[in-house]
């Protein structure tokens, strides 16, 4: 196998590595609320959701030309820029992840292509405004808009059902959520199953294997990337699913309809203007507004405010390890011994912290003393 | 920079459609429930009316669902 097809493999297995944890780590935006009201089952919550991305990645093949376009200067991407940004998106959704917390994938992939960047090709490759204007503003509108609609939204809610048989309302709600949450899986599917399309054509471009003018993305590419993101959706993020769906909020089925509809039209909307919003702010900000209008102190501020972390953290922390992993790669000659270096320490890393989980804590050598009841009676 | 109009179309899109879509589907679970407390109480004309009301809940709902479906497709 030559040089240039290995790096290929490599960035292609990569981004289907990415693409399948955008899938798990994305799982619990459109499943938790229907888990934590019992819209539906948790399995089949998660079946439904990763049968619909896969469908949705069928749905438009609009892939963009570059990755981070307008964020990055597109003429300097190269596969080890791509390789590192992978990585480092990848280390950041493992990360959030691990710890429970929902964050944007898109946004860890932004990060970590612009971390790399900045090292290989230094700040002039990075376009501070389209920083600005795709990232940073954007996370600031989507949990704002999102909270307010789902805020306005489950207080007319309650205001028009308040006085009902509950019983019915709520299975009327449950029903609901279950249209909004296929909506949410399917969107969930075209949009974020095309940015590893994007990616994978953007490396077959550079392989050769398509021209560069008007490259039609291969059916098996498409295959792949929607296979990647319904097995990652199926694995289930349980960690971020508790999270968003009972640690924010105790929510009832009224109010995940909300938080769900609310995401849903919220992203829509700006999917049809053509302005870029992260689906896990949406539905995070419209899961805290539907539980604030009800009674602002429902809401655990804490987990929302370790959230916000997250989301502050995520291009900054992504691009840390990019940069690093990019680093790396060039340090240990580029081309395609630098990836290569860089799968066999990470292959090494994995299996030291797999080890380390299963290594039982060590035992005391000291007799072992029982601490007594203090409620015991003789 | 940032898209000001683009900006302001989904503020202003979002925040009616999203509304618009809870207040609109709350509307047609209450007319469902309402025309079948009717029915049980044998009030034939009563529940008509609020079954005609769900059905139209009903079909705005649906619609919304296709237009969110064409705007994926065509997006």
């Amino acid at each position: 196998m030559d040089a240039g097809l290995l790096l290929l493999v490599l960035v292609v297995v990569t981004a289907l590595a990415f693409d399948y944890t955008n899938g798990f780590h994305d799982t619990a935006n459109v499943v938790a609320t229907s888990i934590s009201t019992r819209a539906l089952p948790p399995r089949l919550a998660v079946l439904i959701a990763a049968i619909l991305n896969f469908v949705g990645a069928f749905l438009s093949l609009e892939v963009a030309a570059t990755i981070a376009s307008g964020i990055v200067e597109a003429g300097d991407i190269t596969l080890q820029v791509v390789f590192a940004g992978l990585i480092g998106a990848i280390t950041w959704n493992l990360i959030t992840w691990w710890f429970g917390l929902p964050s944007s994938s898109s946004h860890a992939l932004i990060g970590g292509v612009v971390g790399a960047m900045l090292v290989s090709h230094g700040a002039g490759s990075v376009h501070g405004d389209g920083l600005v204007g795709k990232v940073f503003v954007p996370a600031l509108v989507a949990p704002l808009l999102a909270f307010v609609v789902a805020g306005v939204g489950i207080l007319c809610a309650y205001r028009i059902v308040g006085r009902l048989v509950p019983g019915p309302v709520t299975r009327g709600y449950r029903l609901g959520q279950i249209a909004s949450g296929s909506l949410l899986a399917l969107a969930h599917g075209t949009n974020d199953a095309q940015k590893t399309m994007g990616i994978i054509t953007l490396a077959l471009v550079a392989h050769g294997t398509l021209g560069p003018e008007n490259p039609e993305v291969p059916f098996w590419v498409v295959a792949s990337s929607a296979s990647a993101i319904a097995l990652g959706t199926y694995s289930g993020g349980w960690r971020i699913i508790r999270t968003m769906g009972s640690k924010i909020i105790k929510m009832d089925a009224a109010q995940g309809f909300s938080a769900q509809g609310s995401g849903a039209a919220v992203i829509l909307a700006a999917s049809h203007a053509g302005f870029p919003l992260s689906t896990t702010h949406v539905i995070s900000g419209g899961v805290v507004g539907a539980g604030a209008a009800k009674r602002l102190s429902a809401v655990k501020w804490g987990v929302a405010g370790n959230m916000a972390v997250a989301w502050i953290l995520t291009i900054p922390a992504a691009g840390a390890v990019g940069g690093a992993i990019y680093g790396i790669s060039h340090l240990a000659g580029g081309g395609t011994r630098g990836p290569l270096v860089v799968c066999g320490l990470l292959a090494v890393l994995v299996a030291y912290l797999l080890r380390a989980r299963r290594t039982p804590p060590p035992i005391a050598d000291g007799p072992e003393t029982v601490t007594p009841d203090p409620g015991a009676t003789a | 920079m940032t898209d000001t109009e683009a900006l302001l179309e989904v503020v202003l899109v979002g925040f009616l459609s999203g509304v618009g879509l809870i207040v609109i589907f709350s509307l047609t679970i209450a007319e469902t429930v309402r025309a079948m407390v009717a029915r049980r109480e044998h009030r034939r004309g009563t529940a008509v009316l609020h079954a005609a009301g769900a059905a139209v809940g009903g079909v705005l709902c649906v619609a919304a669902v296709v237009l969110a479906l064409t705007l994926m497709m065509h997006k």
